[in-house]
């Protein structure tokens, strides 16, 4: 299968997923359709956009087209939803194909997916399930991850999601088996802090605990928003303003790692532009007090003049 | 004249003719098309970065000119409430009801458009010749006159000096073509040959065909480029929400905050056919019969033709006597 996928960015397989040698892109946006205007009008606040790479896989024109504007006045990183690298059946060839077509055309510094898997027996879950942190499951991802390295060969980051159950059968705990991942395939980390702290809030534990055992150096990009309560449970919705206790917890993760960038993952409940703005700024305070990013913003593009 | 009519070209037996004959309009139609390519010196140029806040004015001036500018400032009176539509019989009047917004809520090009209607006027009065129109046109001079320098300097469009030479040697070259058919045609007939249904059709069709292939594009490269990209991040105003009511409206409504109102917005950057199936239908569709009844054509580039609608949101709509022919190079 992995030989239908298109191969991506020339002879030799980049693998660079440290930190220190990746672009500092700085603080931006994931892209959701309701703010397709709003981005350019602010793209001097916007450093960079995280899109869904899904989301321009169709071979309409107009897709075709947006993704080249975009890229012609942000950097882009390319995120994917459903590559199901936790998959014990392997990657759909086509959904591969389709990928390292967008990341092809996107020229990103890194593109990300999700420790998780989405699709089993042939049958799309449509959510992002969470893996049995065990041998078996690090082979099955070493497999897969494999595969997506040679069909796209660009530095791939993965990300740690919520779990919204765990497995009695786990080997290991979260921050060993996310660490265990990343240097086993020598991957980056995509640390999504709102679901490291809805983790530690579910299940008990001291986030920094877990944060401190995580390779610093492969901390390449964080997310960050805010969820709700549900039932007496966090619930990852991606629909509110961040609360404070993530706050907290992103300038530990900043503090701790010389990270690339960072994204506000806001998917629900969408506010005017302004509102993820100010929380833009915020996080963009935090890295520059830690030294992390520079202090003047580095806009890709700059607008005309009216 | 005998030389003309017997010669080795003129007295060729039929079908060599038309053969050679066609391989000509070839070679002038491949020809036309390399220097319509070359005339457009933007082709090379990066794509204009897209402005932070986008005026629909400009755009709709950058679309259609002067005509399609009166015709957006019209509509903001419609949007605002200020004017509104009188019937009488048969005949449509657009009068003015000044005392419903003041008019500090109307944009200053919007204004000057307002008082071209302080006595009612039918829809083609503004673009047909008038003093008030001229009147009209020099006071909107002000703002058009830094756009038609940005639009020069951004190479938005095709120089009117290349496109005028173009088309006189586009004329040239068919009216040669066309010549040299007709000295055929005259030299068979006098040698009594009558068949000439196949020349006489080949020469009207290489006339038409070279018209449509070179009738100049009015934007150039980087133009269309801009144009589909301000449309294309801007996509989702392409209508006017079918629920608008003409008035006082908040212009900030959902996640942008608009500057100008809805219809302004939607008009400006996509023609009139935005306007279709809402409040301003009727505004729309007096502008497609001025666009007929009204045309002027004379009073600056932009002129009376274009309406938007049919020249499709991908070229950048409408306005120009050249019609939307142009818009596919």
């Amino acid at each position: 299968m992995a030989a239908d996928a298109a191969a991506v960015g020339g002879a030799a397989v980049n693998h660079v997923t440290r930190n220190v040698q990746l672009a500092k892109l700085g603080v931006g946006l994931g892209l959701r359709d309701a703010y397709h205007t709003d981005v350019f009008r602010h793209r001097r606040e916007i450093e960079f956009l995280e899109i869904v790479a899904d989301h321009f896989f169709e071979t309409n024109p107009s897709a075709h087209s947006l993704l080249s504007l975009l890229k012609n006045n942000f950097p882009l990183i390319p995120h994917g939803l459903s590559l199901s690298l936790g998959s014990a059946e392997g990657l759909d060839a086509s959904y591969l194909r389709q990928f390292a077509k967008v990341v092809e055309h996107v020229e990103p510094a890194w593109w990300s997916e999700h420790i998780a898997f989405t699709r089993a027996g042939g049958i799309d879950i449509g959510h992002l399930t969470p893996l049995p942190k065990t041998r078996q499951s690090l082979a099955c991802l070493r497999r897969n991850i494999r595969q997506a390295q040679d069909a796209i060969q660009r530095p791939l980051i993965l990300e740690n999601i919520t779990e919204t159950i765990r497995f009695p059968n786990d080997e290991f705990d979260e921050a060993s088996f996310l660490g265990q991942i990343v240097d086993e395939n020598d991957c980056g980390l995509l640390l999504d802090v709102t679901n490291l702290y809805t983790n530690s809030v579910n299940y008990r534990f001291d986030p920094l605990q877990v944060l401190w055992r995580l390779p610093a150096d492969r901390i390449v990009q964080l997310h960050f928003v805010g969820g709700h309560w549900d039932d007496g449970y966090l619930v990852d919705s991606h629909s509110h303003t961040t609360p404070p206790e993530v706050w907290q917890l992103l300038e530990e993760v900043v503090k701790y790692s010389p990270l690339c960038g960072i994204i506000l993952e806001r998917d629900e409940q969408l506010p005017p532009i302004e509102v993820l703005l100010d929380e833009l700024r915020k996080a963009r305070e935090i890295a520059v007090r830690h030294g992390r990013f520079p202090t003047a913003l580095q806009p890709a593009n700059q607008p005309a003049s009216s | 004249m005998d030389q003309l009519l017997n010669n080795p070209v003129t007295t060729m037996w039929g079908p060599a003719f038309l053969g050679f004959y066609a391989t000509l309009w070839g070679i002038a139609l491949a020809w036309f098309l390399f220097q319509k390519r070359r005339i457009d010196t933007s082709r090379e140029l990066a794509s204009l970065p897209l402005p932070e806040v986008v005026d629909p004015y400009q755009l709709a001036y950058l679309r259609g000119g002067f005509t399609e500018l009166l015709r957006l400032g019209t509509v903001e009176l419609f949007s605002r409430g200020v004017m509104i539509e009188e019937k009488k019989w048969f005949k449509v009047v657009w009068k003015l009801n000044e005392s419903k917004v003041p008019p500090g809520l109307l944009t200053p090009l919007a204004r000057e458009v307002g008082h071209f209607y302080r006595e009612p006027r039918k829809p083609t009065d503004m673009f047909r010749p008038s003093a008030e129109s001229s009147f009209l046109e020099n006071s909107l001079m002000k703002y058009t006159d830094p756009w038609d320098e940005w639009i020069e300097s951004e190479q938005l469009r095709l120089d009117p000096n290349r496109r005028s030479l173009l088309t006189t040697q586009v004329a040239l070259v068919v009216g040669g073509l066309l010549l040299l058919g007709a000295l055929k045609i005259a030299s068979a007939i006098l040698r009594e040959h009558y068949n000439i249904g196949f020349l006489v059709f080949m020469m009207i069709g290489g006339a038409v065909v070279s018209l449509i292939v070179c009738s100049a594009p009015k934007f150039s490269d980087r133009g269309r480029r801009f144009l589909k990209d301000v449309q294309l991040v801007y996509g989702r105003y392409n209508k006017v929400d079918k629920n608008y009511q003409p008035g006082i409206n908040e212009p900030n409504a959902g996640h942008v905050n608009l500057v100008y109102d809805m219809p302004v917005m939607a008009m400006g950057l996509f023609g009139v056919a935005a306007l279709q199936g809402s409040a301003l239908d009727s505004v729309q569709r007096q502008f497609q019969k001025s666009a007929v009844t009204g045309s002027s054509c004379g009073s600056s580039w932009g002129s009376g033709c274009g309406s938007g609608s049919s020249c499709g949101s991908g070229c950048g709509g409408g306005g120009g006597c050249g019609g939307c022919g142009g818009c596919g190079s």
